[in-house]
């Protein structure tokens, strides 16, 4: 094949030449249907010559050997989905999923492996739950469980907000898990002043509020001179008595003999006010039945919080 | 006039729920309050009248509260 002399305009009147034909006019690009019809057509195709085959819209060029598909073609003939991954093709616009976010249903769901390439969802536990490796359970080796007591140390066992109550009950957070309990009380308002009374509670949900409360201890305040606390056969413990209007305490309540079966419920508080008062109580109920709660009244409406902790046998 | 308010927590499950006490309830924080009043107006009676009584003393020795602190 002649060697291509560029790109002419060519004028009116001006005589076309072997030359021009060969080194203008056959350098361009022929078209057939196949690359049947372009074999059958170009019996002795010349080095640089370029063909376009309709059937797969191909462009080819003779590299003087062969017909070689040219570069204007992607170099990737298909997308195949792999480990993990569905969906793929081989021509238009090709979609990949990654088949771990779908095989995920809800929220807070794990994939975890089962196998060596394989994995599954593991559905999200309860609430406080941990992760616990457990080469027991099939397929996952893993699970969610709900954390052992402590073997020592304190356990935080439950908390809570309290607003504008005239009551707070903290019901079934006594068990015999633990020997010791500690309740502490945070930030304490009372609307009608300091005075905070204490009950404990039997059973499911009920109160003990008769008679059987004794105990004793002391306030004071920098304003006033040491008060002392009684409470002999009355109906609730007496922490702290009234001191001063909406004062912010609090409170950490020692508890024995609560939650492991008949045995008189006893406790010891102390309680630190805001700069201006203190208050130490102790106490025993003449009862043998067994506490599994508390409730604290005030001699007005209660705000703050409450944390219950276990005591590690 | 409602009841007051009551929050009750279940360790067990973690609920808690907020009510107002039931007039069962509300009669017995009733009558405890009031007993407490009560408690403090016998108390504060019993200061009242002492404090009487003290003025009275010293206003028939002749003395004040310092003078008579003084001697003892």
């Amino acid at each position: 094949m002649a060697a291509g002399l560029g790109f002419k305009t060519f004028t009116t009147g001006e005589v076309l030449t072997a030359a021009d034909t060969n080194g203008y006019l056959m350098q361009g690009i022929n078209v057939f249907a196949s690359t049947a019809a372009r074999n059958a057509a170009i019996t002795s195709p010349q080095e640089g010559q370029f063909a376009f085959t309709k059937d797969t819209n191909s462009l080819w060029y003779y590299d003087g050997a062969a017909w070689v598909a040219s570069g204007a073609t992607g170099d990737i003939e298909g997308v195949t989905a792999g480990i993990g991954i569905t969906g793929g093709g081989t021509s238009g616009t090709v979609t990949i999923t990654n088949d771990m976010a779908t095989t995920i249903t809800a929220a807070g769901d794990l994939v975890v492996g089962t196998g060596s390439g394989t994995y599954d969802n593991l559905p999200i536990g309860t609430t406080a739950q941990i992760l616990t490796a457990d080469t027991t359970v099939s397929p996952y080796k893993v699970k969610w469980a709900t954390p052992a007591a402590a073997a020592s140390g304190l356990t935080k066992i439950v908390t809570a907000d309290f607003s504008a109550s005239a009551a707070v009950q903290i019901s079934n957070c006594f068990t015999s898990t633990y020997v010791n309990y500690i309740i502490v009380l945070n930030a304490l308002g009372n609307s009608a002043g300091g005075a905070l009374y204490m009950n404990w509670m039997t059973g499911t949900n009920t109160v003990v509020n008769s008679g059987i409360y004794y105990g004793g201890g002391w306030s004071v305040t920098n304003s006033a001179a040491t008060a002392t606390i009684t409470n002999n056969g009355d109906t609730k413990f007496t922490l702290a008595p009234t001191v001063a209007t909406n004062l912010r305490q609090n409170f950490t309540i020692n508890c024995s003999n609560v939650g492991n079966g008949s045995q008189d419920g006893n406790m010891s508080s102390l309680g630190n006010g805001s700069g201006n008062g203190i208050a130490t109580y102790a106490g025993i109920i003449a009862s043998s039945a067994s506490t599994t709660g508390v409730q604290f009244t005030g001699n007005g409406n209660l705000t703050g919080t409450y944390t219950v902790y276990g005591l590690a046998k | 006039m409602a009841n007051n308010k009551i929050t009750i927590t279940d360790a067990a499950t973690g609920e808690t729920i907020e009510r107002e006490m039931t007039d069962q309830e509300q009669s017995s924080r009733n009558d405890f309050l009031a007993e407490i009043a009560a408690q403090e107006a016998e108390a504060k009676a019993l200061a009242d009248k002492a404090a009487t009584k003290k003025a009275s003393l010293l206003a028939k020795l002749g003395l004040t509260a310092d003078e008579f602190a003084s001697l003892l």
